[in-house]
């Protein structure tokens, strides 16, 4: 699904910010990216989205190299892997319906089509009956469903997630976690960068650490911390 | 676009004055060379007999101006007929046999006509050949100082109009580029989503083809209306001045300008999608 073969990463004026990954993540894994801030986790997800090329090395997502991906070709990579944030990203003046529908339109979904396939991924992500609401209406747990929504409503075959619930409580936290469970169920893979060491521990998903951009754990059923195991 | 209304308007007025002044210069033109054409058509070539030609060498001049090529018309005015339209023009009162010390001092001519303008020049140097011409004259220097001004006019027009072009197509980029300042999430957005690049740029183009057209239409407005108006009072007033009236031709030119407030404005999209849209 994923491969990254000896990836490297440097912005200029030289600083590292990935040092030789490779690794290989298959359909249908949960995967925590953990690590200090800096060190490389928003890096990690740019490469995937194609929004950088890696200085060195090659990446592949579904058997397709980004580093020799054309221009034109990278909005179809895209909507074969969403996005969340930790700032939700939505559009303020848009309700919920709108930010759902936006991704759908962008792609050129049938108009006949829409409302079915909005219904239908609000109800996944537990914000029926919310359409009609502007973001500012809502709690952040449901401005971050809204986000998962949108990302997963094209039917992404990946789910990169870049602290989620980094600006939620644990409650809300715990909630988001379930979704994001529930997508995985269904055979999305996901990666999620996090500092959330409670989430991490308690889930019992492979954990990749990185440490100032190396790899320096990769476990199948990890812990935030290694000392911990 | 309700977001930058007053650049809007002013990209907007700014795409209509110069197509305003581009109208005006294709009018200009046009109606200068419809002048020209008539006035060259009216040229009548006139010959002067030299004074010392004898009867000899007047002998079947007349025949032998009829038999040159593309001849319309000969005719022969004697000095004396000359005298008369003299004294015609100066008025019964003048004595002018007196004042030219009872000599008329004109010499006998042949106007000349021909049947296609193009042949006038030709047909005029041919004659200056002849010994029995002492002078020959088609009225040349008029046709010259008009197609002159008219490549002036083109100059400083086209200038005019290019300066004019580059500040509408400016201030077009400018104005999208607000837009997309103002729809900078949504853009963000869009691409994280995969919308594709012409996805992204159609409304940008659609944008910028409407301010140029609002400035097109505006424009052929402002000319057509004050055109006409001057085509129904020449007609009255200045009767002699053949303005271009033809349907076929305004509509071209002002269906030119149409097409060229939509080059315009989708040239300024295209700065602006090259400059500040990474798409």
């Amino acid at each position: 699904m994923i491969q990254m073969y000896n990836v490297s990463k440097v912005y200029p004026p030289g600083i590292r910010a990935l040092i030789d990954v490779t690794l290989r993540i298959e359909k249908g894994e949960f995967v925590f990216l953990v690590g200090a801030s800096g060190a490389g986790k928003t890096s990690f997800i740019k490469l995937l989205l194609r929004e950088e090329l890696p200085t060195r090395g090659q990446i592949f997502v579904a058997g397709k190299s980004l580093v020799r991906m054309k221009r034109s070709e990278i909005p179809y990579l895209r909507r074969n892997v969403g996005v969340i944030f930790q700032d939700f990203r939505l559009l303020p003046n848009y309700t919920v319906f709108e930010n759902v529908a936006f991704a759908l339109r962008v792609v050129e979904t049938p108009s006949r089509d829409i409302p079915r396939r909005v219904e239908e991924v609000l109800a996944l992500v537990g914000l029926e009956g919310k359409e009609r609401l502007l973001p500012d209406q809502l709690s952040g747990g449901e401005q971050q469903r809204v986000g998962i929504a949108r990302a997963v409503v094209n039917r992404p075959s990946i789910l990169l997630a870049d602290e989620p619930t980094g600006n939620l409580d644990a409650d809300t936290s715990w909630e988001i976690m379930k979704v994001l469970s529930e997508i995985n169920k269904r055979g999305t893979t996901i990666i999620m960068a996090t500092h959330a060491k409670d989430i991490v521990d308690r889930m019992r998903r492979r954990v990749i650490a990185i440490e100032n951009g190396r790899v320096v754990r990769d476990e199948k059923r990890g812990l935030y911390d290694s000392n911990e195991a | 676009m309700q977001r930058n209304g007053w650049m809007s308007l002013a990209s907007a007025a700014t795409m209509a004055i110069c197509l305003i002044v581009l109208g005006i210069a294709l009018l200009i033109v046009l109606n200068t060379n419809q002048l020209v054409s008539t006035l060259e058509s009216n040229v009548e070539i006139v010959a002067y007999v030299s004074e010392e030609a004898d009867a000899a060498a007047r002998q079947g001049l007349d025949e032998r101006l009829r038999s040159l090529p593309g001849v319309a018309e000969v005719r022969f005015v004697s000095k004396e007929e000359a005298l008369e339209e003299l004294k015609l023009r100066f008025g019964e009162e003048s004595n002018l046999a007196e004042a030219l010390g009872g000599k008329n001092p004109l010499p006998d001519a042949y106007r000349i006509k021909m049947s296609r303008p193009e042949d006038v020049i030709p047909a005029a140097q041919e004659l200056m050949s002849w010994a029995v011409f002492e002078k020959v004259r088609y009225g040349q220097g008029i046709v010259e100082k008009l197609f002159a001004l008219t490549k002036w006019i083109k100059v400083v027009s086209f200038a005019l109009m290019g300066f004019l072009g580059l500040t509408a197509v400016f201030l077009i980029a400018t104005t999208i580029h607000l837009t997309m300042t103002a729809r900078q999430r949504e853009i963000a957005i869009m691409k994280l989503v995969g919308a594709t690049d012409w996805f992204i740029r159609w409304p940008f183009f659609l944008e910028g083809m409407f301010l140029g057209l609002i400035g097109a239409v505006l424009a052929v407005g402002v000319l057509s209306g004050s055109y006409l108006l001057l085509i129904k009072n020449a007609r009255v007033t200045l009767a002699f001045l053949p303005l271009v009236s033809d349907a076929g031709v305004l509509l071209r030119v002002f269906g030119g300008l149409l097409v060229t407030g939509l080059v315009l404005g989708v040239t300024g999209t295209l700065v602006s999608i090259y400059r500040f849209l990474d798409v």
